[in-house]
């Protein structure tokens, strides 16, 4: 059910992408996609779908077993030598012994990048301006991931990759820094790739949700998400989005519960 | 500090607890001798007992700073050649278990009253702690963090210099307080063995000649030198980390 079209271009496309660990693990089979620059995507499946392996092959940690990757025309590896992708993790990446500030500012002592904006206007946009003198261990867990997406946006990365950057935080919190999110990026008009576990927050945020199956990743379904953006927060009770989370829901439980053909 | 004070009130009470050693035994003075006696002996060979302590000093110190080159130099190896590692780390459990004794005998007898081999049983007494500690912090940073650099196309040296040393120098400092302390105990052991100098020196003399005034002068002089090292490595410690005390 892959809408796509993989020869047309755009921020990122994935074609016929495999991904096998040894001879024993498949994470990923033929996998193909294509984001258009300015999209946030959301992928959502089951444990062990493969979205980590997904996003770590985007990212130029891991290498594809065959097919292609593409970001904005180049590899992965060389669109991260281009500063063209930040990525926030899971867990802030963050060094213990510098600052707020000082760990934004590690992102541009690598890169070299310069950008329009200095690390104290970005940190002020963040909303953590008071703060960028602390160090993580003085900061809540939301105001760490905030420093943490700040690393990844600080060298201006055209597409940014976050794997489930709000897993580990209280759901009001979650909501509110997700609501951030999508707002920033959507103001700058970057590109936007999710990995979550929660519904909610995939149809909340996204313009697509792409539905993985395990065992061996494949895109199960693509469901559009035609609410325009910005969203308020009061859509969450409105029946469309309502609709459209149980829509995808239905297909995870589809995903989780179909078989692998080798299975 | 509240800690130098500690350790002040614990050289102060000393002196009264060989008073009450004293008090409860009824040995001679040339064995347990007055504290009094200690001080005395103290303050008329201070400028002998002087020049044997930095001797000891000289050799802690320089075989310290060696023993860290050595570790700086393997643990650094054995983070980029996994092979090295799994062919140095048993010659170094080998050489860590080997008895001092025999070791520093060998030594000896091999190169004389010379200064290499004392360096080389300072360094053998520190490097095990200070290899075993460093090795264990450089590779345990954050794999979140190397994926970080990595994804920012960070070279090896970066990586290193900016996430893996900072995370694993609290390890690296705690390694200090158990070695450095250790350096001055294996300049004593080795000047023990066969020197004409130092601490260690003036313990076989002060035995052969029964001069437990001289021993207990000694052992105070080395208590103090071991106290002084570690509270050095403390105030390190503490100005490096002072983010992490910060309120």
């Amino acid at each position: 059910m892959v809408s796509n079209d993989p020869n047309t271009g755009g921020a990122v496309s994935v074609f016929n992408l495999c991904k096998s660990f040894g001879t024993s693990v498949e994470a990923l089979r033929d996998v193909n996609l294509q984001i258009k620059e300015g999209e946030f995507t959301a992928f959502i499946g089951p444990s062990g779908c493969g979205k980590t392996t997904l996003l770590r092959i985007l990212a130029g940690l891991e290498t594809a077993s065959s097919g292609e990757v593409q970001i904005l025309g180049n590899t992965p590896e060389a669109a991260c030598r281009k500063s063209q992708v930040g990525v926030a993790f899971q867990r802030p990446a963050l060094v213990e012994s510098r600052t707020a500030r000082e760990n934004v500012r590690l992102t541009l002592e690598i890169t070299k990048a310069r950008p329009n904006r200095s690390v104290e206007e970005l940190l002020e946009k963040f909303g953590i301006g008071q703060f960028m003198d602390s160090y993580p261990h003085e900061l809540s867990g939301g105001m760490q991931q905030r420093v943490n997406i700040a690393c990844a946006l600080v060298h201006d990365p055209k597409v940014l990759l976050l794997d489930e950057p709000f897993g580990a935080l209280d759901e009001l919190t979650r909501e509110k820094l997700g609501e951030w999110l999508i707002h920033l990026l959507k103001e700058e008009k970057r590109t936007g790739i999710l990995i979550t576990h929660s519904v909610d927050e995939a149809v909340y945020l996204s313009d697509r949700v792409i539905v993985l199956s395990a065992g061996p990743g494949r895109i199960h379904r693509i469901v559009d998400i035609p609410i325009p953006q910005p969203r308020s927060r009061s859509i969450r009770s409105e029946e469309t989005f309502l609709k459209l989370v149980a829509e995808v829901r239905r297909d995870l439980y589809a995903a989780t519960e179909q078989e692998s053909p080798n299975t | 500090m509240k800690e130098g004070f500690t350790y002040l009130l614990v050289f102060l009470s000393l002196p009264v607890v060989l008073f009450l050693l004293r008090a409860v035994s009824d040995l001679p003075a040339s064995i347990l001798p007055p504290p009094e006696m200690v001080a005395e002996l103290l303050w008329e060979e201070r400028s002998s007992l002087l020049g044997h302590t930095l001797e000891t000093l000289k050799i802690a110190l320089l075989g310290y700073a060696l023993a860290n080159v050595v570790t700086l130099s393997l643990a650094i190896s054995f983070l980029y050649f996994k092979r090295l590692e799994n062919f140095v780390t048993p010659w170094t459990v080998v050489v860590k278990n080997i008895p001092y004794v025999t070791l520093a005998s060998i030594l000896i007898v091999t190169m004389g009253d010379t200064i290499t081999p004392k360096l080389i049983i300072v360094v053998l007494v520190t490097f095990f702690p200070l290899l075993a500690n460093l090795n264990k912090g450089l590779k345990a940073t954050d794999p979140v963090l190397i994926d970080r650099m990595r994804t920012l196309n960070a070279s090896r040296w970066q990586v290193f210099r900016k996430v893996r040393w900072p995370s694993a120098l609290p390890y690296y400092m705690a390694a200090h307080e158990i070695a450095f302390t250790s350096s001055i105990v294996g300049a004593i052991v080795a000047e023990w063995f066969f020197s004409s100098k130092g601490l260690g020196f003036l313990i076989v003399q002060a035995t052969t000649e029964y001069r437990a005034d001289r021993l207990y002068a000694v052992t105070f002089i080395a208590s103090m030198l071991s106290v002084f090292a570690y509270i050095a490595i403390r105030l390190i410690d503490q100005k490096l980390f002072k983010w992490k005390h910060r309120n």
